[in-house]
């Protein structure tokens, strides 16, 4: 809805308040018109009494004067004893004459007529505009005020609508003279009941947009944070490089510069990744179809090389052709953070297996059996940054947060077990039947 | 001079070894508290570099603990937070000195020097005794106002003697500060220093104490 309100209040308040006039101004002109056709008729019956009366006394007719009526002319024709036409006024309607009341028309006009029955006959009749005429003034009467009425109305609506809403201008005024960083809650007491719903809603957006600002500026800073560390290694090495006393060092440190490089690279890749999976606002479904399988084989042979180079046996154990709804793209991160990490953190020698397999929807495994993770820390590992101490990686801190929340945007659930040989860990993530 | 560094991050504690090293400085590094405890109970350093880390790895307590423990070993903190609360919480807890991450390397190893000057009592980064002035800042020695050309041991080895000067080192004793773990040391290092030093600036400079070690005598000018 929109528009203005005024304008709103002023036509439904000015509507009802001109129907309601009209309403009564037409049951008066109703009722003015029975009580003149009454009042009227009865002076018609008068009329012919007195006009009846002169005739029978032989009196010229024609001498007599037209009488008047309350309203206007009133015309007449009287008739002898054998029925012969004595007198007719000018304008008196023609025909047949009539007894008693009745409705005529004569050449256009509608007449009133009135008609004796005992001889010698007079008929009396008065045209229907002057009844109507009478009617229409005392209804019009009835509407001239309403002439004034209406701007007034007008008025006092315009002047109220900008009392009612005082208290939404205040509270436009203090939201206006806001500074973005003012997310503090409006005034929600002095406000009138009406209005409270608003407040409370624009309270609870402020409230959501205090997290949801807390929430990144947070992020940003452990990110600044997290990428500090490889940055001093990096600028650490070129140092030492440049003052080596031999080129033997300086290669070492060198290739200590390439790796601390290569970590601050995948620190920003997984933060761009979690950027692009926290947009903030609503979530949009995703509506492909990922063949789980084939993401396995291509994620696998992937990482086979960096499996040889650090003695695990990477395979594939089991692989049902299960398909899933989701991105292909972020389903292939999911794999590959979660083989990385079983890579990773499986001393050399050891085994990781990736399983597909269709249960109740369907189910994504990832297990090594390297030194697993203590029940105790496996809620916090999902958890950004976080990174088991003394595991002698360089990780992120962030592949099994990422994968997490991957899983969570498929709808499917990422949870930490123990692996089935009893020691090393498995990280399984269910789909949901499609 | 020894130093015990203590840092998780692989990457970063290999660079700075290396980088303490090319300064003379005989790094011990550890990656977590443990570690640190026992290497503090075996050896005694003259600065402590540590880095504070990231959630998980408390620092802090191990600074505390030392400080407990009546220990006023030097100690320089390494932060990738720099928020004013963050170092007043470091420095509070007992650190002489923090360096937000990243560094330069050049202001670490001045930091240290710094530290290890006024954790002995000095007002200036020079050694004077008799005809002899050691540098910390530059690793030179000088000789009548000639500077001397030595090796970063035989720099080492001078600068614990002079600091020490009146005060009888053993070989040991010398061994124990100027090399870090691991490092080869032949069971004749020190006495070759010694006789490089003695040749290089002049014989009565060092003085062998038999069966106790090597002493530089307090000489007024």
């Amino acid at each position: 809805m929109s528009g203005s309100l005024r304008g709103r209040l002023l036509a439904v308040l000015g509507g009802s308040v001109l129907i309601a006039w009209l309403a009564t101004a037409f049951f008066t002109y109703v009722d003015a018109r029975r009580e003149i056709d009454a009042m009227l008729d009865s002076h018609l019956v008068q009329t012919a009494a007195l006009l009846q009366a002169l005739a029978t006394e032989g009196a010229p007719a024609a001498a007599a004067p037209p009488p008047a009526a309350a309203g206007g002319a009133i015309a007449y024709r009287i008739w002898d004893g054998e029925g012969a036409l004595l007198f007719a006024s000018p304008e008196a309607p023609g025909g047949g004459a009539v007894a008693g009341f009745a409705d005529v028309a004569w050449e256009g006009r509608g007449w009133r007529v009135y008609g004796t029955d005992a001889p010698p006959r007079v008929e009396v009749a008065q045209s229907h505009d002057v009844r109507r005429q009478l009617a229409g003034s005392v209804a019009s009467h009835l509407l001239h005020p309403l002439a004034f009425a209406i701007p007034l109305l007008a008025l006092v609506i315009w002047g109220a609508v900008n009392w009612g809403l005082r208290p939404l201008t205040a509270i436009a005024r203090q939201v206006q003279h806001r500074n973005p960083a003012n997310l503090e809650p409006l005034d929600g007491d002095s406000v009138p009941r009406e209005t409270q719903p608003l407040v409370k809603a624009l309270n609870r957006l402020f409230g959501q947009v205090v997290d949801l600002l807390e929430r990144e500026r947070r992020f940003t800073a452990d990110a600044a944070h997290e990428l500090r560390t490889p940055l001093a290694a990096i600028a650490t090495h070129a140092q030492v490089a440049l003052a080596a006393p031999d080129d033997a060092e300086a290669r070492r440190a060198m290739h200590s510069v390439l790796r601390g490089t290569s970590r601050a690279t995948r620190l920003v890749e997984q933060l761009l990744v979690l950027a692009r999976l926290d947009p903030g606002g609503e979530e949009t479904a995703f509506d492909g179809r990922v063949c789980l399988a084939e993401a396995v084989r291509g994620v696998v042979g992937e990482m086979g090389p960096l499996a040889v180079e650090r003695g695990i046996d990477l395979g594939i154990a089991e692989l049902d052709e299960a398909q899933v709804t989701g991105d292909p793209g972020l389903v292939a991160v999911l794999l590959r953070n979660l083989v990385d990490n079983a890579i990773r953190y499986t001393p050399p020698g050891g085994r990781v297996d990736v399983t597909v397999r269709r249960a109740a929807g369907v189910e994504l495994r990832v297990e090594d059996d390297g030194p697993g993770i203590a029940p105790n820390l496996r809620r916090r590992v999902l958890d950004r940054f976080f990174r088991v101490l003394g595991s002698g990686q360089e990780g992120s801190g962030l592949g099994l947060s990422i994968a997490a929340r991957i899983a969570e945007r498929h709808g499917a659930v990422l949870s930490l077990s123990d692996a089935a040989a009893g020691r090393g860990l498995a990280v399984t993530v269910r789909f949901p039947a499609t | 001079m020894r130093v015990l560094l203590i840092e998780d991050d692989r990457l970063l504690g290999d660079g700075i070894r290396s980088g303490l090293g090319q300064a003379g400085f005989a790094v011990d590094w550890v990656v977590d508290g443990d570690e640190a405890d026992a290497a503090l109970r075996g050896h005694c350093y003259a600065l402590l570099v540590l880095d504070l880390g990231l959630p998980g790895v408390d620092g802090l307590s191990l600074l505390r603990g030392l400080r407990a423990r009546r220990d006023p070993t030097p100690v320089l903190i390494l932060t990738a937070r720099d928020a004013v609360a963050d170092r007043v919480a470091g420095l509070d807890a007992g650190a002489d000195d923090y360096l937000v991450k990243p560094f330069d390397l050049t202001e670490l190893q001045a930091r240290l020097r710094a530290l290890a000057r006024r954790g002995s009592g000095m007002v200036e980064p020079v050694l004077r005794n008799g005809r002899v002035t050691v540098h910390s800042d530059s690793r030179t020695a000088r000789l009548d106002g000639q500077p001397v050309p030595l090796s970063a041991r035989e720099f080492e080895v001078l600068r614990e003697l002079m600091q020490n000067a009146g005060r009888v080192l053993s070989k040991a004793q010398i061994e124990d500060r100027i090399y870090a773990w691991g490092e080869e040391v032949e069971s004749n290092a020190i006495e070759v220093h010694v006789h490089h030093l003695r040749r290089k600036l002049y014989p009565e400079l060092i003085r062998t104490v038999r069966g106790l070690g090597y002493m530089v005598p307090r000489e007024d000018r």
